[in-house]
């Protein structure tokens, strides 16, 4: 991973919740992840192959994901299923978004959605990944990348 | 009278289906089918035959491209939007050629994606 | 080739067993027809479904231009008009990286297949084509796991030349500390969120940077201080900026990344080589000995660096004496006095020739102790010009009267010269000195935090030609 990598991500959250929301969403430092798990109530997890391999998570709490899913649809109130789903589609539409600049050898897998805090989302032991912690709003939501 | 056009909604996210039903209420459609995936796509697709198609690419089973150059097969004069996060140039492009009619990239926002719909439908 | 018979021929030799390649053929539209091996399922680890066509196999599998590219190059393929062997230079499969996923849709694992294309001819008309699949992975990761053996033995020889003269508990310990330092900024990147926070983040990592340089340059290890100043230069480059923010932070992260893997490779390297570092593990009195050896070597380098002389004493220096629990706080105290006296005391020789002193100057170490206390003691021949000027400075500044004597400084004025030695200040460094200068100090200040915390105290005498003599004491607990 280069500078460059982490900054199509950093861009391409930040800009996910300025279209959707109309409201910024600000980016903290980087940093490597460490043995700590980083795992929020609803996690959503995208497979990357082709000409990079790894994978992308991005995981939240229920709350950030609620309030959102109701920007959305411009309801008052929203079930499980919507909340769950909403992870894995923010997911797939970060890592779809940064094809804008890997072009199509950026092969991402449909997204897997983990309910709960599981003890640590399993990833490569032998690439460094990289942990994006933003906010929005008084919300949490980190996004962990690790491309090889 | 005029008869209502009739949309079917395919994403494998149940709450952007939601969302583009919800945001494109106001124009004279009916929302005849939805689809979570390409296969359950094509089977609603042809018992349903809509005017208009809103279709992901990214999706489990059978993926948004194939789905489309199927759905032209049996009705080459569905328009079909694609809307997608996969928002490279070449899958843009890829789409238009097989035959979509519009390309609208993920996120999007209710003014987008209705602003689209209504060149779509022009 | 006719069908029929190739059917049979397939089907003989799989019962034979002797089929490692896969082989199937298509027709004009692509579709992959009856005939086709068992072992194409295996190597491409897909159920072949009737009527499917050839390109599906690619979905997801690989990417998208190889597989527009292919569609291309089979449509070239059944036009009769074009020469077979021509339109084979462009087959885009002829080594293809196949990806696998797992059910989550995950990348798994990848194998590199090439795929043959030969035509089947009937009634001298394309009819379709036979295909045939085998699985080169060996062969390529091969021949890429010994590029990159290659490249690694390389990295790995050269570091390893570099390491072999280091003793391998201060390599250690080098690791170590620095492993624990990069654990602490990272606390600090995450938790700093506004410019107050990002500032002390500068700090920390300039002082982080200095101690590594520090640290790295007493071990003489090249490779790792040349990739400590470009990260110190891209630290400096972003905190100079007016405004700073978060995004800022990115090439600061990865250059930390970059050193951190750089210390795992290091100490995967030591670890590698541990029967043999341990074949030759130091002694006790080997061990007190290394001190002596990383200051020698810090005199030596420093002041080869700077155009200087001088000639290291340490005969009265008994390293076995420091008690364990301050052996941590003398080096460090040593290293800060060591840099201190030759960036900032020591003449270059012709300055000294001309002060009638000899061109090589002359640093001392000693130690003593007592019942209650342990101490050592620096001293050098040098001019104590910094002290001179900051002296200067703070009479200026204070409109204070204070008198140098000749020999020895009154106590009032010996504890102004230590506040002033630790306060930090580039303004009288010149340029050639800069590049040490900000380290210094910024080690200074921890120094002095790390005595106080000790309850140590320090004492200095000097004059400001010639003669310089610094004590530290400790209490023995």
């Amino acid at each position: 991973m280069n500078e460059t990598d982490l900054h199509f991500f950093i861009d391409s959250t930040v800009n996910y919740f300025e279209e959707v929301t109309n409201e910024k969403a600000t980016a903290g430092i980087p940093y490597i992840k460490d043995n700590e798990p980083v795992v929020l109530e609803y996690t959503g997890i995208i497979g990357i192959s082709g000409k990079r391999k790894g994978s992308i998570y991005v995981t939240t709490s229920e709350n950030m994901l609620s309030t959102i899913a109701k920007v959305i649809l411009g309801l008052k109130e929203v079930g499980k299923e919507d909340i769950k789903d909403l992870v894995g589609e923010i997911a797939n539409t970060i890592s779809g978004n940064v094809r804008q600049a890997y072009g199509s050898d950026f092969m991402i897998s449909v997204p897997v959605v983990v309910e709960g805090k599981a003890k640590d989302i399993k990833l490569p032991d032998n690439i460094q990944s990289f942990v994006i912690p933003i906010t929005w709003k008084d919300f949490k939501l980190f996004l962990v990348v690790c491309l090889e | 009278m005029k008869e209502k056009v009739k949309l079917m909604i395919v994403d494998d996210s149940a709450i952007i289906r939601q969302a583009i039903h919800k945001h494109l209420k106001d124009f004279d459609i009916d929302v005849v089918g939805t689809a979570e995936d390409g296969k359950v796509a094509l089977e609603v697709f042809e018992k349903t035959n809509p005017d208009v198609v809103t279709l992901d690419i990214t999706m489990p089973e059978i993926d948004g491209l194939t789905v489309l150059e199927e759905m032209l097969k049996i009705n080459q004069n569905v328009k079909i939007m694609v809307v997608t996060a996969l928002s490279d140039k070449s899958t843009g492009l890829k789409a238009i050629k097989l035959g979509a009619k519009s390309f609208l990239p993920k996120p999007f926002t209710p003014e987008k994606l209705r602003s689209s719909f209504e060149r779509l439908l022009d | 080739m006719q069908t029929e018979s190739l059917k049979d021929n397939i089907k003989k030799q799989e019962i034979l067993g002797a089929l490692e390649e896969g082989i199937l053929c298509i027709n004009e539209k692509f579709e992959i027809t009856e005939e086709y091996s068992s072992s194409l399922e295996k190597i491409i680890d897909q159920e072949i479904k009737s009527g499917q066509t050839f390109i599906s196999l690619f979905t997801n599998r690989v990417p998208e231009n190889i597989v527009n590219n292919t569609v291309e190059y089979l449509n070239l393929m059944f036009k009769d008009d074009l020469d077979e062997e021509t339109v084979n230079e462009l087959n885009p499969l002829n080594v293809v990286e196949f990806h696998f996923e797992n059910r989550w849709g995950l990348w798994t694992s990848s194998k590199y297949l090439r795929f043959r294309f030969n035509r089947l001819l009937r009634d001298k008309k394309i009819a379709g084509l036979i295909i045939t699949v085998t699985d080169i992975t060996k062969q390529i990761s091969l021949s890429k796991k010994l590029e990159e053996v290659e490249k690694e033995t390389n990295k790995q020889m050269e570091w390893l030349v570099n390491m072999l003269h280091v003793e391998p508990p201060l390599l250690k310990e080098f690791l170590d500390v620095s492993e624990l330092e990069m654990q602490a900024i990272d606390k600090d990147l995450r938790s700093a969120k506004d410019k107050e926070q990002y500032d002390q983040v500068f700090n920390k990592l300039l002082r982080f940077i200095h101690q590594l340089i520090s640290n790295a340059s007493l071990l003489n290890l090249k490779f790792f201080i040349s990739k400590i100043k470009q990260f110190e230069s891209e630290v400096r480059k972003i905190s100079d900026k007016k405004e700073i923010r978060s995004g800022d932070f990115v090439p600061i992260v990865i250059q930390l990344s970059e050193i951190r893997q750089m210390l795992q490779d290091v100490k995967v390297l030591m670890n590698r080589f541990k029967h043999f570092t341990e074949s030759v593990r130091p002694k006790r009195q080997f061990e007190d000995g290394l001190i002596i050896r990383a200051i020698a070597n810090l005199v030596q380098n420093l002041s080869t660096d700077l155009g200087k002389e001088v000639q290291f004493n340490y005969t009265r220096f008994n390293s076995s004496a420091i008690p364990y629990s301050y052996q941590q706080v003398v080096r460090e105290f040593l290293i800060i006095l060591v840099r201190f006296s030759i960036l900032y005391c020591f003449e270059k020789p012709d300055e000294r020739r001309s002060a009638n002193k000899s061109p090589e100057g002359t640093l001392e170490i000693e130690t003593f102790s007592t019942s209650r206390v342990f101490g050592f003691k620096l001293r050098h021949d040098g001019r104590l010009i910094r002290i001179e000027r900051l002296l200067q400075k703070s009479i200026e500044n204070t409109e204070a009267e204070i008198q140098e004597e000749k020999h020895e400084v009154r106590d009032q004025l010996g504890a102004e010269v230590i506040r002033l030695l630790f306060m930090p200040t580039t303004a009288t460094t010149s340029l050639s000195e800069a590049e040490y200068s900000q380290e210094i100090f910024n080690d200074m200040e921890v120094a002095k935090k790390k005595l106080k915390m000790h309850r140590g105290k320090i004492k200095i005498i000097f004059t400001s030609e010639n003669y310089c003599e610094y004590t530290i004491s400790l209490p023995v607990k």
